[in-house]
């Protein structure tokens, strides 16, 4: 057996996963999103781009991810930096504690910022005292929430991304500098910035695609209406950005009551669609 | 005049002392080695004038102006490290520009200019717009030395900068880096742990031990006289034999612990026990002859000499020999050296 089989061999269980899980449904959404009762068609994509309703929510779900992509750049890369720089006892804790909010429970994390942020929280309550605000103030079913909550989960993902870009700067080329004439936060720029791009950008990237998708807590934080794309996906019960996506553009979106009834409001293509593919979890509780 | 004064410098990491109170002066334009074997604190002390590290005590001045608790950035020195510490994301000319536009000497063109100069000065003006990792390893220390000499700083600290090139560069470098001082008369001060770099670049060698000055003079100084036994083990790399000091019919000579004598030259003056120095290119060996007798231990060619490691009084004795001397394993063989040549050091 020569090389190429054996790697090839040694790849197919995890292309087979891929094609099984990933691609197949992804492709058949595609085909969906384009199928009408009289052969093919692009009307849902029409639809969609027409509705102000849909792109509403595109356009939010693309703010508010980019909002949070920057908050979380521009927290995790000082952080990253410390982290990078401290000794490897200091180190160890700090990776623990940005890392803690992904191994707590969302639910378990939901009421933690509840406890902070709801209307008697402790957080609006601060604010009240100090009369920074007035009484109506509240942070909980906003979109500050949303991105509150959204930044902490995502924090890690950056944190870590240009931790690891970091830690391979030689911590000379900043003595060096020191040594021409740059101040701190000159050699910062001139040298830690520019040589730490490639982790900033690759935990900018999924700190977006994630936000996109992931709105657990944004969901429990504010608990109206459709708030983004990644929302809906989410109630119906596939956490995916890619379905979800498609899922919107193929025009196919069950809509959250503003009532708050939990009852759901469905389109005639989603129903079809869920009872071909057996997707039975609808419903959020 | 001083161009850099260090008082008193003290420095401690944690627990652990590193430097104990150092004094050096350097003169201006002078080229000044500090040499010792490594963790005795020699780059420690380079960083301090760098104003990389911190004092723990003492005082550092650069032409008269206490600089201590000045950064880095504030002090008008440059700093060529041992790992080059080229900015990967900068291409050559840019490296070697980095030091004035940070500085803010000059417009562009000047700056330019004065890139161009240090850049021919290292013979790489070709490579103006390559990226550091393209270069082999000499030549990125070359851009490391441009970067270095072109703001014309007050001092020039060199870490080490020849110890990660191989033996044929490093030649050639140590000529390049003595021309560069001679033509700029920058003041430099060079660490090394290698006493022959150190020997053939300074105009005064500073030699380090244990976080203290053991010796400071010229090389000359300091490869004829070495001070103390560390002195002269580690210039030269002497042999050092425990020995008293017996009056001989032709004035003293020192008594090995297995009887033999050696005998030395007649206004030596130390008494008691004492250290023998005996240099290893200075010694000769015979078959016959008066004089102490050794016996061979091995033998190591080392193609334009030997070096044979010998016994003496059970101490293993290190000599270099031409090529075509041949002694066989256990063999005795006699000593001979010029009393002149032989250095007593007090033990």
């Amino acid at each position: 057996m020569n090389d190429r089989t054996e790697s090839l061999l040694l790849a197919l269980p995890g292309l087979l996963l891929l094609v099984l899980a990933f691609f197949l449904p992804i492709g058949q959404m595609l085909v969906l999103s384009i199928s009408g009762p009289d052969g093919p068609t692009l009307s849902h994509f029409a639809r969609f781009l027409s509705d102000p309703f849909y792109l509403g929510i595109l356009w939010r779900t693309v703010r508010l991810s980019l909002l949070i992509t920057v908050i979380c750049a521009l927290i995790g890369f000082p952080l990253a930096y410390i982290m990078a720089r401290v000794g490897p006892r200091l180190r160890l804790w700090l990776v623990v504690m940005v890392i803690l909010p992904l191994m707590t429970s969302v639910v378990v994390r939901t009421f933690g910022w509840m406890v902070l942020l709801s209307r008697s929280g402790l957080i609006p309550e601060l604010l009240r005292d100090m009369g920074l605000v007035g009484r109506s103030f509240a942070l909980m079913q906003t979109e500050a929430a949303i991105v509150i909550g959204m930044v902490q989960v995502l924090l890690p993902f950056m944190t870590l991304s240009i931790l690891g870009v970091i830690t391979r700067i030689d911590g000379r080329l900043e003595e060096a500098a020191r040594t021409m004439g740059c101040s701190f936060l000159q050699s910062f720029r001139t040298v830690v910035l520019p040589l730490s791009l490639p982790g900033i950008v690759a935990g900018s990237l999924l700190c977006f695609t994630l936000s996109t998708s992931l709105v657990c807590d944004a969901q429990s934080a504010r608990r109206h209406a459709n708030t983004s794309v990644g929302g809906i996906d989410l109630q119906i019960g596939y956490p995916n950005a890619g379905l979800a996506v498609c899922c919107s553009t193929g025009g196919h979106i069950i809509r959250w009551h503003p009532a708050g009834t939990g009852a759901l409001y469905q389109d005639d293509g989603l129903q079809q669609w869920l009872s071909q593919s057996r997707h039975g979890c609808v419903r959020l509780p | 005049m001083a161009n850099v004064r260090l008082s008193a410098i003290k420095k401690s990491f944690g627990k652990t002392d590193v430097l104990h109170g150092i004094s050096l002066e350097v003169a201006s334009g002078e080229f000044v080695s500090l040499l010792g074997a490594s963790g005795c604190g020699k780059t420690t002390l380079l960083r301090i004038v760098a104003g990389l590290e911190s004092v723990t005590a003492g005082s550092v001045e650069i032409e008269g102006v206490e600089v201590t608790r000045l950064p880095p950035e504030k002090r008008d020195i440059a700093m060529m490290f041992q790992s080059y510490a080229l900015l990967p994301h900068l291409d050559v000319a840019e490296n070697v520009r980095f030091p004035l536009r940070m500085r803010g000497i000059g417009g562009r063109e000047e700056q330019a200019e004065k890139v161009k100069a240090a850049l021919e000065t290292v013979q790489l003006e070709h490579f103006a717009d390559r990226r550091p990792r393209q270069l082999s390893g000499g030549q990125q220390q070359r851009v490391a030395l441009a970067r270095a000499i072109v703001s014309r700083p007050k001092v020039l600290l060199l870490d080490e900068p020849l110890s990660n090139l191989d033996a044929r560069l490093r030649e050639d470098m140590q000529v390049e880096l003595i021309e560069i001082h001679q033509r700029l008369g920058l003041t430099t001060i060079f660490v090394t742990h290698d006493q022959e770099e150190a020997l053939s670049l300074s105009d005064r060698v500073v030699l380090l031990n244990a976080g203290k000055i053991e010796q400071e003079g010229t090389p000359a100084e300091i490869y004829s006289q070495p001070a103390t036994g560390f002195a002269s083990n580690f210039i030269g790399s002497a042999n050092l034999l425990p020995a008293d000091i017996v009056a001989g019919d032709a004035g003293p000579m020192a008594k090995f612990s297995d009887g033999q004598t050696l005998q030395l030259g007649p206004d030596e003056r130390v008494r008691g026990p004492v250290s023998i120095a005996l240099r290893q290119e200075d010694l000769s060996l015979s078959a016959t002859g008066d004089g102490p007798k050794a016996k061979v231990r091995t033998r190591v060619f080392l193609g334009a000499r030997n070096r044979y490691v010998l016994s003496l009084a059970g101490e293993p004795l290190r000599a270099l020999t031409a090529n075509d001397v041949e002694f066989s394993n256990g063999q005795s063989v006699t000593l001979s050296i010029d009393p002149q040549r032989v250095r007593v050091l007090p033990r």
